[in-house]
């Protein structure tokens, strides 16, 4: 497990150093001079060309990347253009927004897909099972900035159940934290339901017409047993893998219902680094997200070879 | 003595077609019944069916199994399943795929028997399916109970699965095809090890088996499978020594011996088992007996030879 833990790790180094390097190259090759972004069209070439030489500018691709780098793994990404903070600080204080509503919409969406994905799996081919299926797609298709819109008139205007936008750290009022993220939580995980469910649904069915659930029934286990420890047991790799690309991704992904709720988080960071040409920024939140990609990845290949001790025992080979 | 299994004119069918038609037969105590006949004449069919454990669109259309006295199919699935668990042991042809691929073997073999004697009885669980495994032949029990199936061979997945059927100390023991797929050593092991348990315990065996040999060792009763009916159905002597089906006959000339004349061909019964025999109200092996008539084509008869050898042929 060890062994397979640092080889993953490895790989995974590899990936953040190649999308720093990408993106650093798009950056810099993109339309936009960050010089006259700053000092406007009718600035003087020459002091265009004092700034370009004072943020460095001027010197090769290559000795910028890697100066950059050493800063970035001394967690210095320099300053922001916009907001005129370190980046780290940026970042730093709109981590708890993204995190809370990944974590929390991931937790909502593995709940009831995994619910809803077991009564279908059950009745497979019944009507349940295509009420489920079907419902559980419209749902998902529904565009999640129109859901967050109708959400917040019904249940913050005529309910006043959530307040109405704003976030409040948990450090200030735990339970209007809770009430500040819970709509839009729904409504992430709504979004991932579909996916979530059908993979349950059909992973769960592929198992339970397995041979080895004929032996749980002529050894005499109960359907409880059969269902939790043997059934399940197989079918929940491939929901996990799910799960974790699914949680990777609204890491990043968030942005929509973060601007409709007013959450500051770190969607929002990245969208005005890019429409405010913000390069600190934006490198350093792409490295952001970037790590947490990585990471979530790293966490779900950990899963999966915890739950799948054949991973385990092969060291990570192919099986 | 009692009847351990009674199969009373059970048919079963699926959307299309009749899988088994009126198969009857009884087993006692101490008795070993196997079947013959080639491949999807209905024998695995009626393993799965006395277990009640048939495909989903497969369903039982008449009869009923009897089991220790037990009607299999009037009793709930819970109970159904207590009851199986407690006195039937079963080891499926595809051993490879009756095993959970991410349970131990510990795990696999001892929850059963943790389910019908508490959750105190793990450490008896264990103990006992070790004593079952060196029992089966297997000389590191401790190793294989902490393995996982793709780390055991197929000759000892198979000891796995027949150790596992025995943890309740069932009266029955269901077997499809033990020797298939195993090396002829390993074969030989397995039906050794079968003839020990058979001495050793009290219990009867149903097993399926294309190996005549095998069989002949083992068996006291056979009953030969056609195209989903027992063709006939005998003690074992009567079955090899005087066959009177011209079916069973034509089965047992295929084996090939040591003896046979090297330059001839091996024989065949030519055909196959068509749709039409199926369905056919008469003999099902018509279209492929070299001694039917005109009769057999709508007629067939059951003969008793014996009160043990009952035959389903018009011409005897």
């Amino acid at each position: 497990m060890l062994k397979y833990a640092l080889k993953r790790l490895l790989s995974s180094l590899a990936v953040i150093f190649f999308v720093t390097l990408i993106t650093f190259f798009v950056i810099s090759v993109i339309p936009g001079d960050q010089a006259i972004l700053a000092l406007g069209l009718d600035a003087t070439q020459e002091s265009l060309d004092t700034l370009r030489s004072s943020l460095g500018l001027d010197r090769p691709f290559v000795v910028r990347y890697f100066e950059w780098l050493v800063d970035a793994i001394k967690l210095n990404f320099g300053y922001s253009a916009v907001y005129g903070e370190s980046v780290v600080k940026l970042i730093a204080s709109r981590l708890p927004v993204t995190f809370s509503l990944t974590v929390f919409s991931i937790l909502i969406a593995s709940i009831f897909s995994s619910l809803l994905g077991l009564i279908a799996a059950l009745n497979k081919g019944k009507v349940s099972d295509g009420i489920i299926r079907t419902s559980v797609l419209v749902i998902s298709s529904l565009p999640s900035f129109w859901v967050s819109l109708i959400a917040l008139i019904v249940f913050c205007g005529k309910l006043n159940l959530f307040p109405v936008n704003g976030y409040i750290a948990p450090n200030e009022s735990f339970f209007g934290f809770l009430r500040s993220i819970t709509l839009a939580s729904f409504i992430l995980a709504f979004g991932e339901l579909a996916l979530m469910t059908r993979m349950f649904r059909s992973s769960l069915v592929r198992s339970l017409a397995d041979d080895y659930m004929i032996s749980c029934d002529v050894k005499g286990l109960k359907r409880s047993r059969a269902l939790l420890h043997y059934a399940a047991r197989s079918a929940i790799i491939a929901p996990i893998t799910l799960i974790g690309n699914q949680a990777a991704k609204l890491f990043g992904g968030t942005v929509i219902v973060e601007t409709v709720f007013s959450l500051p988080g770190i969607g929002r960071l990245l969208l005005v680094s890019v429409e405010q040409h913000d390069i600190a920024l934006l490198e350093g939140v792409v490295l952001f997200i970037t790590l947490m990609v990585v990471l979530m990845n790293f966490l779900t290949d950990m899963s999966v070879a915890l739950a799948d001790p054949l991973i385990r025992l092969s060291g990570g080979e192919a099986k | 003595m009692n009847d351990i299994l009674v199969l009373d004119k059970l048919s079963v069918c699926d959307d299309k077609r009749v899988l088994l038609k009126d198969v009857s037969l009884s087993l006692k105590e101490n008795e070993t019944i196997a079947f013959i006949g080639e491949s999807g004449s209905g024998k695995t069919i009626t393993l799965k069916s006395i277990l009640a454990i048939l495909p989903e669109d497969v369903k039982r259309a008449s009869g009923s199994v009897y089991l220790c006295g037990e009607d299999i199919y009037s009793l709930k699935n819970s109970k159904k399943r207590s009851f199986l668990g407690q006195h039937i042991g079963f080891v499926a042809q595809n051993t490879v795929n009756y095993l959970h691929p991410l349970l131990r073997i510990s795990t696999q073999m001892t929850d059963g028997y943790i389910t019908y004697n508490g959750k105190k009885s793990k450490k008896e669980a264990y103990e006992k399916a070790y004593q079952l495994l060196l029992s089966v032949g297997i000389t590191d029990p401790e190793r294989v109970l902490s393995s996982y199936p793709s780390q055991l061979s197929g000759g000892m997945k198979q000891r796995v699965n027949i150790a596992t059927a025995l943890m309740m100390d069932p009266c029955l023991l269901l077997s499809d095809e033990p020797t298939t797929a195993l090396d002829k050593v390993v074969q030989k092991q397995v039906i050794d090890l079968y003839l020990s348990l058979l001495s050793k315990r009290n219990i009867s065996l149903v097993l399926v088996s294309h190996d005549l040999f095998f069989v002949s060792k083992i068996a006291d009763k056979i009953a030969v499978f056609y195209s989903g009916q027992i063709v006939e159905l005998g003690q074992k002597n009567e079955i090899l020594n005087t066959p009177m089906h011209p079916y069973t006959k034509a089965l047992l000339a295929l084996s090939p011996s040591m003896d046979m004349d090297k330059g001839k061909p091996l024989q065949e019964i030519k055909g196959y088992i068509s749709e039409e025999d199926r369905l056919r109200p008469g003999c099902p092996f018509f279209s492929r007996c070299p001694h039917a008539t005109k009769k057999c084509e709508s007629v067939v008869d059951q003969v008793f030879v014996s009160p043990t050898h009952s035959v389903k042929c018009t011409l005897i």
